[in-house]
């Protein structure tokens, strides 16, 4: 049953000519499932900040085509993943920054996403610090990952829940891609 | 009274009230022990160590368990509107929380009366939540590092990761002018005390100290030092220091106690934080750091 909504073999984004839609969801960890969930179905989505009017302080909603938007509902409800509304898309929409900033200190590596920071050995592919962030899971992160090496961490978005959490995902994944290359 | 309120990511901990002491490198709240690592544990443990070290009252601090779900946070501003204006602190510093802008817009008015009388500090999620709320202006210090910069100079980010892509390329190098389009869309409090490579110390908007020795470039990449940062300056006007006086202070304390500390990006913070009173012995003394 699944299979049959596995409906697109290469991700894409959402085209600027597409009616689009936007999933709006209660937590940012749910909009990050969400989104995980979706891309590996193949589904054309993109995170970013909901409207205005509902933003809470610290939020992120999904993006998809609206012609989808059956397939979409489907997977959510299969995942027990709710959605506060589903909206079309008739806003200016900001998304999370994508660009990473990178700093060599020698032995170890730090990446930057936004706000977040992460600090790996080149060598081995230890994480040896995270910093930045404000909201409440960088410190839980910072204990959960902190230690461990890239590819035996449990990832940001699989543990975390706010768009720190996101962020230091982005750099989480720079990081990896960085080592994968150096090994 | 200096009041430092903020998450812990300890699950299921509830709300704790208490004085902090740090004994060792353990950080002592209420029966409640601590290794400081990056977040509110390395702030208080530098309020407190800091504290003791001028000779003045322990902060009391109000912390709660939160992994990220935003329960503890909610907890704790329900808990702070009312407990709040109870304590009446003559410094707040205000930290790791989920950046919920409702909840902050009604801790805020909660003191709205008493606020004359105090200096309110924030950082972190706080910084966060009152900046996106539209209440920057309501706050008297806020320390944000040059990322953290960037989001204060966007009008329109309600969180760092929302920044404008132009923003975020330019936030190392443009800090200065990241500070104006901060002021001139009100968006920071009077003084700003910004972290990076040279710490920058804001008023109205206008650089009127900048501190870049000795340089520790390994700082910026060890989780919890701009944490220790806040917690210095928190202590320091609880002990009575003028407040641009105090943001000059503690960026040198913290920068020596780095130094002291002689960091790689693996330290722990902890390890600076036990440097502090070394390192404020010497900037008391004026003397500049020889110890690298």
């Amino acid at each position: 049953m699944r299979k049959f909504w596995k409906i697109k073999s290469r991700p894409r984004e959402v085209s600027k000519e597409e009616v689009k839609g936007l999933i709006l969801l209660n937590e940012v960890s749910e909009a990050m499932k969400a989104d995980r969930l979706l891309r590996g179905l193949g589904y054309r989505v993109k995170a970013v900040a909901p409207p205005p009017e509902v933003r809470k302080g610290c939020d992120l909603s999904i993006e998809f085509a609206l012609i989808d938007r059956l397939g979409v509902e489907r997977v959510l409800r299969e995942n027990e993943i709710p959605a506060l509304d589903i909206v079309p898309l008739d806003y200016v929409e900001s998304k999370p920054l994508e660009i990473t900033k990178e700093v060599d200190y020698g032995k170890h590596l730090m990446i930057r996403a936004a706000n977040m920071k992460l600090t790996f050995e080149k060598s081995t592919g230890k994480i040896v610090n995270i910093s930045g962030g404000g909201c409440p899971d960088v410190p839980y992160l910072t204990l959960e990952m902190v230690g461990k090496s890239l590819d035996e961490t449990p990832e940001p978005e699989t543990i975390g829940f706010s768009l720190c959490a996101f962020m230091l995902q982005k750099a989480y994944s720079r990081a990896l891609e960085k080592f994968s290359k150096e090994i | 009274m200096l009041t430092i309120v903020g998450t812990i990511p300890v699950s299921g901990l509830g709300l704790t009230e208490g004085k902090a002491i740090l004994r060792g490198f353990n950080l002592a709240i209420e029966g409640l022990e601590l290794v400081p690592s990056l977040g509110t544990s390395a702030m208080v443990s530098a309020a407190a160590i800091t504290c003791e070290a001028l000779g003045c009252e322990p902060p009391l601090v109000v912390i709660i368990g939160d992994i990220g779900d935003g329960k503890g946070s909610r907890e704790l501003y329900k808990y702070l509107m009312f407990r709040l204006p109870e304590l009446n602190p003559t410094v707040l510093a205000m930290h790791y929380i989920m950046p919920y802008t409702a909840e902050m817009r009604k801790v805020i008015d909660a003191i709205r009366t008493q606020k004359e009388e105090m200096t309110i500090l924030a950082d972190a999620g706080s910084m966060y939540a009152a900046k996106a709320a539209g209440l920057a202006g309501e706050f008297d210090i806020f320390t944000p590092d040059s990322g953290e910069m960037a989001y204060l100079a966007d009008p329109d980010a309600s969180h760092p990761a929302y920044v404008q892509h132009l923003l975020f390329e330019i936030d190392t190098s443009e800090t200065i002018n990241l500070i104006k389009k901060a002021y001139e869309h009100q968006n920071i409090p009077k003084l700003l005390l910004v972290k990076g490579v040279v710490d920058y110390i804001a008023k109205g908007g206008r650089i009127v100290k900048t501190v870049e020795e000795p340089v520790i470039p390994v700082m910026e990449s060890i989780g919890g030092t701009g944490d220790v940062l806040i917690g210095i300056l928190s202590a320091l006007i609880h002990a009575g220091y003028e407040k641009v006086d105090a943001c000059i202070k503690a960026a040198k304390v913290n920068r020596i106690a780095g130094k002291i500390a002689r960091p790689v990006p693996a330290t722990p913070v902890s390890e600076i934080i036990a440097k502090i009173p070394a390192a404020l012995k010497m900037v008391e003394a004026g003397s500049t750091c020889d110890c690298g």
